[in-house]
């Protein structure tokens, strides 16, 4: 059975065919190509509207004939860009060749242009469905790249924000192997922080906290959902102690994380700060409690000063009286000085600068320092090359000395010897001490202690200064020695110079500003004589009796008309109806502290003189007096300053602001 | 359905009531996904979840959310995603759903899985189309309003549809009628 298309079938099946005789003229167009050219109709030749691309054959008919098995491609020269694709059939009977194919199109955009669209290809032309594929293809590409865009956008907000922690986050299984952790581990890590991935998270920990962490990841009732929390310690990558503080969650379950997140938060710092608060509120009440004692230890003092002083003056130079007595003020004037540093220690007492030789109080101290070193150490001074005039506070710098003689001492565990030598250094350009602090050109006078002890690493001496910091163990140091050498030397306008070794000892100098001026004496002014005496009423308030007693004595003695009262109160209503030149009030008094006194004894009579005095400044009482403009006499006190003082506000040569 | 249809309604919820309200709706219709695939298949009864949810949380009917997502279908989908393609598809509104076998015959090539409704369309007077609907799903008759609605935009010409007959079960058609002023050609 042999079947043929009609010419309506095969315009319908193939609208963009044309049919070619034998002289190569157009026999039949199909419509998809009239309707783009409605001048290709029959009998024109086929070279005025094709070009034959492919195959690479002369456009005749018996060339077409001879390659009717392939693929060809025809350039329609009647609609740009409109190239067909098809093949060629030979129908010898009839002796014309068909061309049945259609618009090679790329994409939408290119059949838009030739003014074709989709219902214009036969259902059966597969050109179509290609398009709508590419069409879909690309939609699907662009979709792709979003979601690609959106994963990477999801990824870089979650390291930027995970990186910003300060807290590191990962991701552990049963064993404590890490999944995952977070960059913020490279604070402790190092750079190979990440490298922990695939390693034991257990062994990078202390090996107790690690015990108890195994024991939680191995307790089979640590189900999904469950947290711990315990503190774990580490080392760090440069070797430094570090205390975190690590939350886990489990995980496991969860199909997205797959294990036990970690949460490590660095608490180190916080702990160390807890522990120095502690140590500052112990300390203040140390302090406090020291300033108190000497409170009292210096009226004690004053009361023996004063006595025997008052007799040494009554005794006969020469005699054994006379040197006994002189040697129980010198006591108690060392007594005194030490009063001086525990309230210094305790930041109490106001610094108190003048010229001084640092090579006579190294000398003064020598016995001092050999005491508290004990006997397995040898103490040996070299102070000749230099007098050490400096200007500064004898009892801080006494203190200095101590501070760093005692760490010497501690350097040699099992004794040595401890040098201490003087010198003064010109330098003519700026230099920077240990912590980096520039001290200017000039003349410095140097104190250096050196021992041959265990010494210090870079790392220790790093943090030396640092308040609080300690190599002694707990309770064997505070921490606060060289802290506090560090400011009382900056607060002379000096620097320290550190040089040491590790197992080789250390070299420890404090540098201070040369003083041109001539120390002054440590003389004691001689005692008033009998023959000058004084005229005036005093009235003097202490809540001590026998600070009373004493000052009545000394004052009496010089011929002042003096009155004692123990309580503020009592004094009040005495000068509510007596006549009073000059008022010595205590500060710190019972019932009514001397401030609270002498503003309401100023109220009723603002011409009395008031001189105060007092053996602890760490109230605000004092601040009150000072900014009042009252003077201020510091106890413990010779008859010689009390006399002198006295007189110099009886004399108004001492200012007193008006009440 | 394909993950297509959606990443339409996604793209609907979100621009008209924002991400936090697309969140919700994924939340209370159980949608576990957290972004789909155009070209990947999915089940359909994601779909209605997701058409459930969203009616109870913008406290709109699911024939309204329906009717809306077919608009958007058209006008944001498939005018945006592929511009194209609807060109290819027809200058006129009749001339476009007459082709939308042909062109869901042909986009079958690219989604197999795709179970796409078939449309025949005769103009019964000047004006007045017919338009007969055959889906294997039951139900979305609102959708096809808010198509042929969104259609109307598409090119620009006044429309008024009405449906005319329902679908009583899948395979049987649903019938239309679709008044249209005059076609301008696309927007």
């Amino acid at each position: 059975m042999e079947y043929a298309l009609t010419r309506d079938l095969l315009r319908a099946a193939f609208p963009f065919h044309f049919v070619l005789d034998q002289d190569m003229s157009l026999v039949d167009v199909g419509p998809g190509l009239q309707a783009l050219n409605e001048g290709m109709t029959p009998g024109s030749p086929a070279s005025d509207w094709f070009t034959l691309q492919r195959p690479a054959i002369p456009f005749d008919f018996s060339s077409l004939v001879e390659n009717t098995g392939l693929a060809f491609l025809m350039q329609c020269r009647a609609v740009e860009g409109l190239v067909l694709r098809g093949q060629i059939l030979h129908d010898p009977d009839q002796g014309v060749l068909f061309f049945l194919g259609g618009p090679r199109i790329a994409n939408f955009t290119e059949m838009r242009d030739l003014g074709l669209g989709l219902s214009d290809l036969p259902p059966h032309d597969s050109m179509g469905d290609m398009l709508v594929l590419l069409e879909t293809k690309q939609a699907a590409l662009v979709d792709a790249q979003n979601l690609a865009a959106k994963l990477t956008m999801g990824k870089k907000w979650f390291q930027a924000l995970i990186g910003a922690s300060s807290d590191v986050v990962g991701v552990i299984d049963q064993s404590g192997c890490v999944q995952y952790v977070s960059p913020g581990i490279e604070k402790f890590r190092g750079a190979a922080g990440i490298s922990l991935v695939g390693k034991s998270f257990l062994e990078w920990i202390h090996e107790e906290d690690a015990a108890a962490l195994r024991a939680v990841l191995n307790d089979e009732s640590w189900g999904p959902d469950a947290g711990h929390h315990q503190l774990v310690r580490l080392i760090d990558s440069r070797g430094i102690s570090r205390t975190l503080d690590l939350s886990l969650r489990n995980m496991a379950d969860d199909k997205y994380v797959g294990g036990i997140v970690v949460n490590l938060s660095d608490v180190t710092d916080r702990l160390e700060l807890r522990q120095q608060l502690l140590q500052v509120q112990r300390l203040d009440t140390l302090g406090q409690l020291a300033g108190g004692i000497a409170h009292d230890f210096n009226n004690l003092l004053f009361v023996i000063i004063s006595y025997a002083a008052l007799l040494k003056n009554a005794a006969k130079p020469g005699s054994s009286d006379y040197d006994d007595l002189d040697e129980i003020l010198k006591a108690a004037n060392d007594a005194s000085d030490l009063t001086r540093q525990i309230l210094t220690f305790s930041r109490k007492q106001e610094v108190d600068s003048s010229t001084l030789s640092l090579r006579t109080v190294i000398d003064d101290m020598m016995l001092m320092l050999g005491r508290l070193v004990g006997d397995q150490y040898t103490l040996r001074k070299h102070t000749e090359g230099s007098m050490g005039l400096t200007s500064g506070d004898e009892g801080q710098l006494r203190q200095v000395l101590i501070n760093i003689v005692l760490n010497a001492r501690d350097a040699m565990p099992d004794g040595g010897e401890i040098r201490i030598e003087l010198e003064t250094i010109e330098t003519h350009e700026e230099k920077l001490d240990c912590l980096g602090s520039p001290l200017p050109a000039g003349s410095y006078v140097a104190c250096t202690v050196t021992d041959r002890g265990v010494g210090m690493s870079r790392e220790v001496l790093e943090k030396a200064f640092e308040p609080f910091y300690t190599t002694k163990g707990r309770g064997k140091g505070t921490g606060l020695g060289l802290a506090t050498v560090y400011g009382m030397v900056a607060e002379h306008g000096g620097g320290i110079f550190v040089d040491t070794e590790l197992g080789r000892g250390t070299q420890f100098s404090f540098w201070l500003p040369s003083s041109d001026s001539t120390p002054s004496l440590a003389v004691e002014p001689s005692f008033p004589h009998e023959s000058d005496k004084e005229t005036g009423r005093i009235l003097v308030v202490d809540d001590s009796e026998a600070i009373l007693k004493v000052v009545d004595r000394v004052l009496g003695a010089r011929g002042y008309d003096v009155h004692l009262e123990s309580r503020p109160v009592a004094a009040l209503e005495r000068v509510r109806h007596e006549p009073v030149d000059l008022m010595l009030v205590d500060v710190l008094m019972p019932e009514m502290n001397g401030m609270q006194l002498v503003t309401k004894v100023l109220a009723l009579n603002p011409d009395i003189k008031v001189l105060m005095m007092t053996g602890y400044s760490s109230t605000g009482i004092l601040e009150q007096a000072t900014e009042a403009g009252l003077p201020v006499l510091w106890k413990p006190f010779t008859p010689t300053a009390l006399i002198a003082q006295v007189k110099d506000v009886l004399d108004g040569n001492v200012g007193q602001a008006p009440a | 359905m394909y993950g297509l249809v959606n990443q339409a309604v996604q793209g609907m919820v979100i621009a008209g009531f924002g991400e936090d309200v697309w969140e919700r709706i994924k939340c209370e219709a159980g949608v576990d996904v957290e972004a789909f695939v155009s070209m990947e298949s999915y089940d359909d009864a994601i779909t209605y979840s997701l058409v459930q949810a969203g009616s109870a949380v913008l406290d709109m009917s699911p024939e309204a959310i329906l009717r809306a997502f077919g608009e958007y279908w058209v006008l944001e989908t498939a005018a945006e995603g592929y511009p194209e393609l609807m060109r290819a598809a027809g200058d006129t509104l009749p001339e476009f759903i007459g082709n939308l076998d042909q062109l869901h015959s042909r986009v079958l090539m690219t989604f197999p899985e795709l179970c796409p409704p078939s449309f025949n369309c005769k103009e019964v007077d000047p004006g007045v189309l017919r338009v007969a609907y055959m889906s294997e799903r039951v139900g979305l008759e609102p959708m096809v309003i808010g198509l042929l609605e969104g259609l109307g935009k598409h090119f620009k010409t006044p429309i008024e549809v009405s449906l005319v007959d329902a679908a009583t079960e899948p395979g049987t058609p649903a019938e239309f009628r679709v008044r249209y002023g005059i076609a301008v050609g696309p927007a």
